[in-house]
């Protein structure tokens, strides 16, 4: 928290390299957020940017009631599902035949254990992930990859710690069924 | 932080949640802090520029505003006729002094302004 505000400070006095280095400590996460939540290069990169300028033009109005990046990952995830809500895309809504692409139906268990095996199951992973909706997907993408505790996920998407719970549930399910001969479930 | 190993009891979701650990992070392309820093100082100094225009263009409104006055008047003045209200010599004089208060203001901020960014 120091290391917050002395940051926050040095960037509010104008400090030459005071921004760029706060997003670059923050923007592996920002990044990572807002690429999995619209699944657009390119959209990303200009929502990314959107978010910190909105982090630079808000930064005096941060008042340390929470890390640095929490409050920024909640400006990340407001504008990614702002964009989202503009293009009309459903931010939750579950669709299970989504991903029931053929690809992702691999029945041979050899492949599993063939050299590529690693490789495809990120591959089908990916797609998997891919094919849920922008807010669970922030939700695994925020608890598995970036292993964020469900307290800070809750302030960063102003969710219930219960939805997230919930949610972080039936993703799992949902992956683990599409997935299981890749993963070689055992059940 | 470690999750919380209660929030992921299933033990089938082991293999799950190692495959989501090792996948890729994306990552913002070099430079992008270095670009966004420049953009926000160039966006401080546009609005810099936006902020000095103001008392400049106040004092050619003002001195506008005090020359159309004094020319419309002029004529009732020269021939002695109370045509105008009898204030409006001392509108005249407060607008051609606020022209000169905003003039310097202008020029103050000009001359005080932090160095300027190289474009």
């Amino acid at each position: 928290m120091t290391d917050d505000r002395t940051l926050v400070a040095a960037v509010l006095a104008h400090e030459r390299g005071a921004f760029a280095r706060l997003v670059e400590m923050h923007q592996g996460l920002v990044w990572h957020l807002v690429q999995r939540m619209v699944n657009d290069a390119e959209d990303t990169r200009e929502l990314c940017q959107e978010a910190f300028l909105r982090v630079h033009q808000r930064l005096a109005q941060f008042r340390f009631d929470a890390a640095l990046r929490t409050w920024i990952g909640q400006i990340a995830f407001s504008v990614a599902a702002r964009h989202l809500r503009r293009k009309r895309l459903p931010l939750v809504a579950y669709d299970e035949s989504a991903g029931d692409d053929p690809a992702l139906q691999v029945r041979d268990p050899v492949d599993v254990e063939a050299r590529h095996a690693d490789a495809q199951a990120t591959h089908h992973l990916e797609a998997a992930l891919a094919a849920l909706p922008p807010v669970p997907r922030a939700l695994v993408t925020l608890y598995h990859a970036e292993e964020l505790g469900i307290p800070e996920i809750a302030r960063i998407t102003g969710l219930p710690e219960g939805t997230i719970k919930s949610h972080l549930f039936r993703t799992r399910k949902l992956l683990r069924d599409r997935l299981a001969p890749l993963l070689g479930d055992p059940a | 932080m470690t999750p919380d190993p209660d929030d992921c009891p299933d033990p089938r979701d082991a293999r799950l949640v190692a495959a989501l650990r090792r996948l890729d992070r994306p990552a913002p392309p070099a430079m992008f802090a270095q670009d966004l820093e420049r953009l926000v100082r160039l966006r401080a100094a546009a609005a810099d520029d936006g902020a000095r225009a103001v008392p400049l263009a106040l004092a050619i409104l003002f001195a506008l505003l005090a020359a159309a006055l004094v020319a419309f008047a002029w004529p009732a003045w020269r021939d002695g006729l109370p045509a105008l209200p009898s204030l409006a010599p001392g509108v005249a004089f407060a607008l051609a002094l606020l022209a000169a208060l905003a003039g310097p203001a202008h020029w103050r901020a000009l001359t005080s302004a932090s160095p300027r960014e190289p474009r």
